[in-house]
Order: structure tokens, then C-alpha cells, then sequence
């Protein structure tokens, strides 16, 4: 029994992380299906989002020594206030210019990063920051619960959104958007509103990400992010709210999680060779799911098949 | 006047791929009317092409620089016939083919990093002679890149415009159905369009390795540029391109001169996100013709 406990939580900061990081794309992944999944809304700048957030809860923690909460909130407030600003511009926009827009967003957070080094610690990296609290060794395992029941949270306020009348308008905007207009729907303002409460809960979740890593860089704003939650969310299926739980359990699980954890890779290997074959599958996936299970693993929307089922009979 | 000179200099010089690489973008825009992000790693490949033929073959920069854009052109053409032929034809939506477009782009981007090597790698060129205009320095390399830019995107605008391919690829963008009743093949045709913009890719980003290096990033890096380049200026067709291509480079280099090159870069894209804004859709049609 023991050998066997060995061989599963052999290292358990390992595996600890690990899950930090599913769960992390898990919850990106259900707010990215609140924008890309229902409103139609093809948002390129996930880490623009949650960099604004994971920053802003790093900048008031290190240099003014501002409390947990406060930082949390402002770094929800920073998530938002992009989003806002972001939902603004792309209200009016196709799917070309939303591209741009959303891209442009993260490119600009990136740049400014990079360049305000006085207050972001620039490549040189800001921290440290630590657990708002400390129960020895066991802080990083409640962390890690508070990250579960954050994204059960999401789940939960996900599925509420899909039947709620809300949820119908956001659908509308999505499928239809010239009916809906026509229907005197809001859909500028519903752009707007969408985008500005997923990207405060991308900026909330940024802010959590903040103790876990101590130190921040740049270089964790890569695209790297977005790939990672875009191919989650479209392998499981863009349109379910589940569908971004088990596209990450399947890319993120098993490649940061079950293959560095329990396969006997050579370090050269993990250094180089198994991040770029990571990316290169996700890369992949997203061609060959796009183009053959376009809805992913889970398939059309719940509503939908209900719909269907009903015009059968 | 010294600012002004010293700003179209050298954004002319440092900044003249940037309108190779938005005419090939703008190209495969005009007729599939989608953005394709794996463009960015046709550029990339451009860089990777022109670096083996020269450090391997010891071909010289010009020879390397033509097989560069041919090899891009080619693999431009495979990328459509293998990927966004199948999305056309199965019904794929606009926002899912960006996507697939973008897996296209991680895959090629890090598949590259298995046959190149991880690591930047870099041209094999006699050190370039340093010159001076206006008291502005450039090299002798920056010179002959800007000259062979702006004869080659003259030829790839009088291509589009005035031959009977060009003539063909307007027709088929403006009306497909209309185009194949008039006996235009639509594959052939299409495959002549991206097989223009992959060479146009290729060699900017031939022109930005010699300049830097190949390394897997450098398409990734210029793409959102390119694109806001494509999206602002393609309104007004590729003389609408290469006008944006060109007074981006100026603006671009007349901000580094005032501020600091991130916060530059910052400012020009809040420029652009602004354009598009103000712009919304009202010439979006336009764009695509």
C-alpha cells in the first residue's frame, strides 16, 4: 500500500503544481466557453486577461504591502476594466477585427510589463508573494482546495448562465447576431457586460495564480496560456460548460501531470524536447478536432439537442 | 526636418518586410476572407529556408533569398490544399478556421524547432558597410534590403493588378460562383494566390532573419503588426497596404525616437486598436474585394 502511495504522490509539490496549473486552464477554459462558447466572442487574449490580474494582485502585495483581499479585488477590478474596454471596441467588430483587438490587448499588458519596469520588476521578475496564510506544511493543499472550490464556483455560475434568460440573450448574441439586433436585443451592451465579467474572473484568477508561482516574469504571459485553454475548451466541447474540465484534464493532465509525474523522461528531454512534442499535439488537436468534432469531445449544447430531440417527434 | 528624415529613413529601412509581409497576408485575406495566423510561421519558415540554403549550401544571400520564397510559396500552397481546402469545404466557420489557423501556427512553429534546432541561428553574410544619409545611419545591407522590398512589392502589386492571374484572383474574390461560370479554375487560380503570398511571407521574413536571426518566434513576434497593417490598410486594397506597411514603419520609428521602444510599441497599438474601433465594420466589405 505504501509503495503504491509512493508511486502516485511520490512528489507531492510536483503533483501539487501540477494540479495549480489544470486547475488554472480549468477555470480560464469556463470563462473563455462564457465568451467563445455562447456569445461568439473569439477572444485571442486569455493572458492578457489574466496577466492584467495576476500584476495588478503582485504590484499592490509587493510594493505597497497592500492586504489579500484588497489585492484580489483590485486584480478582479484590473480583469474587468480590460475586459470593458476590450468589449467596447470589439462590439462592432468581426471575427478578423476581434482577433485583432483581443491579441492587441494581451500584446499591450506584455509590452507593459515589460517596459514599466519600476513597478513590475520588468524580466528581471516581482516578488515575492506569499500564501495569505500559513498552516505549515499543509498551506499549498489548502490553496489548491480554495482553487478547486473556485472553479466549482464557475462551473456552477456557468451551467446557471446556460438556463437562465441571460444566458438565452447571450446564446441569441452568439448563434444570430443581426436577428437578435433586429429582435431590439441589447447585443452591444451584452458584448460589453460578457466581456467585462469573464475578464474580471480572468483577472481574479490571475490574482490566485499569484502565491503559487512567488515570483512573476513575463514570460508567463506567453501565448503558451491561450493555446493551452483554447485547446482545452475545444476538445472538450466549446459549448458545454464541462467541456473546458475535460479538455484540460485530457491536455493539461496529461502531459503536465501525468507524464512528468509518473514517465521517466531524461531531464534534456523535459527541457526541450517534451514541451515542444506538447505543444506540436496541441497544435494538432486543434486542427483535427476543429475540422472532424467541431463541438469536441461533448458535443452541442444541451438546449440544442433538447430542441432537436423535440423537432424529431 | 532632421526628425522627419531620421524617422522615414529608418522606419523605411528597419520596417520594409513589414509591407512584403502584409501584401502576402493581404492577398489570402482578399479571396478566402479569413485571417490566417499560421501565416506568421510562413515568415518564420522564410527566415529558417534562407539560413539553411546559406550556412548549408553556401548559396549567397540573393540565391537563398529566391529558393526562401519559393520553399514559403510551396508550403503556403500544402497549408491550404491539407488544411483550409478541407475547412472550405466542410462548412467550417470563420472564428473556428482562425483557430485551426492558430493551431496551424503552433504546430508549425514548434514542428520547426525539430528539424532546425531550438536554438536562433544565424545567416552567413559579409559584414555589411556602414552608410549615412541625412546624418541618419543605416548599413549597406538595410539599403539594398529597403530597395529590393519596394521592387518587389511594385512587382507583386502590378502581378495582382494587371496580369491575368491577378485579373483571375480579384474575380474570384469578388465573386466566386460568377468567376467559375466565366471559366476561371477557381483550385489553380487559388493555389497561384497562396502560393504569391507564402513567397511574399518567405521573404520578409528571409529580409528580417538576415537582419536578426531565424528563430521560432520571429514570425509570431511581427504578426499582430502585419495583421493591424492588413485590417487598416486592406480598406483601401494593396496600395492601401503598402501605404499603412510604409506609415507604419515611419510612425513606428518617429515614436522610438521621442519614447521608449515599448512604450512605442504600446502607443502605435492603441493607435491601431483605436482605428479599427472608430472604423467598426462600415468598410469591412470593401476590404474584402
Amino acid at each position: 500500500m505504501s509503495a503504491v502511495w509512493d508511486y502516485l504522490f511520490g512528489s507531492p509539490a510536483f503533483l501539487i503544481f501540477g494540479t495549480y496549473t489544470l486547475m488554472m486552464i480549468v477555470g480560464l477554459g469556463i470563462l473563455l466557453h462564457l465568451q467563445l462558447g455562447v456569445t461568439g466572442i473569439g477572444n485571442f487574449g486569455v493572458a492578457g486577461f489574466w496577466g492584467a490580474g495576476l500584476y495588478t494582485f503582485g504590484i499592490l502585495q509587493v510594493h505597497y504591502d497592500v492586504g489579500f483581499w484588497l489585492a484580489l479585488l483590485a486584480a478582479t477590478a484590473a480583469g474587468g476594466v480590460l475586459g470593458a474596454i476590450a468589449g467596447w471596441v470589439i462590439a462592432d467588430l468581426d471575427d478578423d477585427g476581434v482577433l485583432a483587438a483581443t491579441l492587441a490587448v494581451a500584446t499591450i499588458v506584455f509590452l507593459a510589463i515589460e517596459s514599466e519596469k519600476d513597478f513590475t520588476g520588468g524580466r528581471v521578475g516581482l516578488g515575492t508573494i506569499d500564501f495569505p496564510f500559513d498552516i505549515g506544511e499543509r498551506t499549498d493543499l489548502a490553496w489548491l482546495a480554495i482553487l478547486f472550490g473556485v472553479t466549482g464556483l464557475l462551473l456552477w455560475y456557468a451551467r446557471r448562465v446556460h438556463r437562465s434568460p441571460y444566458g438565452r440573450l447571450l446564446i441569441a448574441t452568439g448563434t444570430n447576431e443581426p436577428l437578435a439586433r433586429s429582435l431590439r436585443k441589447p447585443v452591444k451592451r451584452t458584448k460589453v457586460g460578457i466581456m467585462a465579467l469573464t475578464s474580471a474572473g480572468m483577472g481574479a484568477l490571475g490574482g490566485l495564480y499569484g502565491p503559487i508561482v512567488h515570483f512573476l516574469f513575463p514570460t508567463q504571459l506567453t501565448v503558451a496560456i491561450t493555446v493551452s485553454v483554447i485547446t482545452a475548451l475545444v476538445l472538450g466541447g466549446q459549448q458545454r460548460p464541462w467541456g473546458a474540465f475535460i479538455g484540460a484534464v485530457l491536455t493539461v493532465g496529461l502531459f503536465d501531470i501525468a507524464i512528468k509525474l509518473y514517465v521517466p523522461l531524461p531531464r534534456e528531454v523535459l527541457e526541450h524536447a517534451f514541451p515542444v512534442t506538447k505543444q506540436i499535439i496541441f497544435g494538432a488537436l486543434l486542427i483535427f478536432v476543429l475540422l472532424f468534432r467541431p463541438l469536441g469531445i461533448l458535443g452541442r449544447m444541451r438546449r440544442e439537442r433538447h430542441v432537436k430531440g423535440l423537432s424529431r417527434v | 526636418m532632421d526628425f522627419v528624415a531620421k524617422a522615414v529613413i529608418i522606419g523605411l529601412t528597419e520596417q520594409a518586410p513589414l509591407v512584403l509581409a502584409a501584401m502576402g497576408m493581404a492577398l489570402i485575406y482578399n479571396l478566402s476572407k479569413v485571417i490566417n495566423v499560421a501565416f506568421a510561421e510562413t515568415i518564420t519558415l522564410g527566415a529558417y529556408f534562407g539560413m539553411w540554403m546559406n550556412t548549408t549550401f553556401s548559396a549567397n544571400f540573393y540565391v537563398s533569398l529566391a529558393i526562401a520564397g519559393i520553399l514559403a510559396g510551396v508550403l503556403s500552397c500544402a497549408t491550404y490544399l491539407v488544411v483550409f481546402r478541407t475547412a472550405e469545404r466542410r462548412g467550417v466557420g470563420t472564428v473556428e478556421v482562425i483557430i485551426i489557423s492558430l493551431g496551424l501556427s503552433v504546430l508549425l512553429r514548434y514542428g520547426l524547432q525539430f528539424v532546425f534546432g531550438y536554438e536562433a541561428r544565424f545567416y552567413d553574410t559579409p559584414p555589411p558597410t556602414f552608410m549615412k544619409l541625412f546624418g541618419v545611419g543605416f548599413t549597406s545591407f538595410q539599403l539594398t534590403a529597403f530597395i529590393l522590398v519596394v521592387v518587389l512589392a511594385l512587382l507583386f502589386y502590378l502581378f495582382v493588378q494587371k496580369t491575368v492571374w491577378g485579373r483571375q484572383v480579384r474575380a474570384l474574390a469578388s465573386d466566386a460562383d460568377l468567376a467559375k461560370v466565366s471559366g476561371i479554375n477557381p483550385l489553380l487560380t487559388t493555389l497561384v494566390m497562396w502560393f504569391m503570398a507564402g513567397a511574399a511571407g518567405g521573404l520578409a521574413g528571409a529580409f528580417w532573419g538576415v537582419g536578426s536571426s531565424a528563430k521560432p518566434g520571429l514570425g509570431w513576434d511581427r504578426f499582430l503588426l502585419t495583421l493591424l497593417v492588413v485590417l487598416v490598410g486592406g480598406t483601401r486594397g494593396l496600395r492601401g497596404v503598402i501605404l499603412a506597411g510604409m506609415g507604419t514603419g515611419v510612425l513606428l520609428s518617429a515614436l522610438k525616437l521621442e519614447i521608449a521602444p515599448l512604450r512605442a510599441e504600446i502607443v502605435l497599438l492603441v493607435a491601431f486598436i483605436l482605428v479599427l474601433k472608430l472604423r467598426g465594420n462600415r468598410f469591412r466589405e470593401l476590404a474584402k474585394v
